[in-house]
């Protein structure tokens, strides 16, 4: 079985058992939804990799000990917040020792100034199901991933795409009539929404 | 929305509009957290073991990577240098065709230069990866290695830090030296 396919749970499972493969997934699977935590967060370059880094490493270290191996995501989603927290609060520590000790009017801290008065709105945005904004993105795009290629390609097109392409755009592209893209881009979210319910 | 609730249409056209702001991880990161695998056991995570990704860049190549074969082949010497400078260090790597692989492959073998300290390489080209811990003159060797897209991460304590990609031609099993 493509290991893509597989569950949370199950590449869990098998990086316990010493699949190797099954870790390179997972890494995969949540490169995007970890990434992009600190990058929302307005943190350089440098400290991105550095919260990317010690999520996955904390992973790697912990993953005998996760209680619940089907909430993988969210522990990842909430490490990576929190290493985004930390790496905020260092900065700023260093900005306001920076400020007291300022003589020329430059600054040490390498983060965005935005970045650090974003700091205490800088929170989880949570829905009531206790998932994040970059967790339901995350959760649509690896539904998108696993739809049937010309579904897949027609709703990439019509809302990933950037500047978003006219019907008669997609049509020309896919090969599609005009007429024909409404009623199969409603198939194809009922395919997609399938998929997220699975 | 939620987990618990179906989505209609208009939730999931737009949930997937927003997702665009999902980033795509450089590859080099992504590499590096697949490459933790072939780390030692797992230990606990302490404050100690938080390491600073350093920035690395190509000082010199004694080949062009366009060229590299050819060159080899036309001038009879076997050798490719690169160095590289990753702040504190240098890392000297030293290609040169492998007896291996029915002489179809590489020996990659280099030295990390500047301060004493003990780490790990590992080195994936193509499909083949590989890791292990460097000498304590901080020397690795690597055979045969075949041909492609070629990184190198060092991992120590205290940094690690990804080498920029070179390539390795493929090299016919048949053309030997």
């Amino acid at each position: 079985m493509d290991l893509q396919e597989l569950s949370d749970a199950e590449l869990v499972r098998r990086c316990r058992q010493g699949e190797a493969a099954a870790w390179s997934t997972l890494v995969r699977r949540f490169q995007r939804l970890v990434y992009t935590i600190p990058r929302r967060a307005r943190l350089p370059e440098q400290a991105c990799a550095d919260v990317f880094q010690l999520s996955f490493t904390r992973l790697y270290e912990n993953i005998d000990r996760l209680s619940d191996p089907s909430r993988v995501r969210a522990w990842l989603v909430t490490t990576a917040r929190r290493e985004t927290l930390r790496e905020l609060e260092n900065a700023k520590s260093e900005r306001a020792d920076d400020n007291i000790e300022r003589t020329s009017g430059t600054r040490a801290a390498n983060v965005d100034g935005d970045a650090l008065d974003n700091n205490e709105a800088y929170e989880m945005t949570a829905t009531d199901s206790g998932e994040t904004d970059e967790e339901r993105w995350h959760a649509v795009r690896l539904a998108l991933d696993r739809l049937e290629p010309r579904c897949r390609q027609l709703l990439e097109l019509m809302f990933l795409a950037e500047p978003e392409p006219s019907y008669a755009d997609i049509g020309s592209r896919l090969g599609m009539a005009v007429g024909s893209i409404g009623p199969t881009r409603g198939r194809c979210l009922a395919q997609l929404r399938k998929l997220m319910a699975a | 929305m939620n987990e618990s609730e179906p989505f209609d249409d208009a939730a999931l056209e737009r949930c997937a509009r927003e997702s665009r702001q999902l980033l795509d991880a450089p590859e080099p990161l992504i590499q590096r957290a697949i490459q933790l695998w072939n780390r030692p056991a797992r230990q606990p995570a302490g404050p100690g073991t938080v390491r600073r990704v350093l920035a690395a860049a190509l000082a010199f190549d004694s080949f062009s990577p366009e060229t590299a074969l050819a060159a080899v082949r036309a001038s009879g010497s076997d050798l490719r240098q690169l160095l590289f400078e990753i702040g504190s260090h240098d890392v000297d790597v030293r290609i040169r065709r492998s007896g291996g692989m029915a002489s179809g492959g590489w020996s990659v073998t280099g030295q990390l230069l500047g301060p004493e300290v003990s780490g790990r390489i590992f080195l994936q080209c193509g499909g083949f990866e590989s890791s292990l811990a460097w000498s304590a003159q901080g020397e690795f060797q690597f055979e045969p290695v075949p041909g492609g897209e070629c990184r190198i991460m060092l991992e120590t304590d205290e940094w690690t830090v990804d080498l920029p990609v070179f390539e390795l031609p493929d090299v016919p099993a048949s053309g030997g030296r």
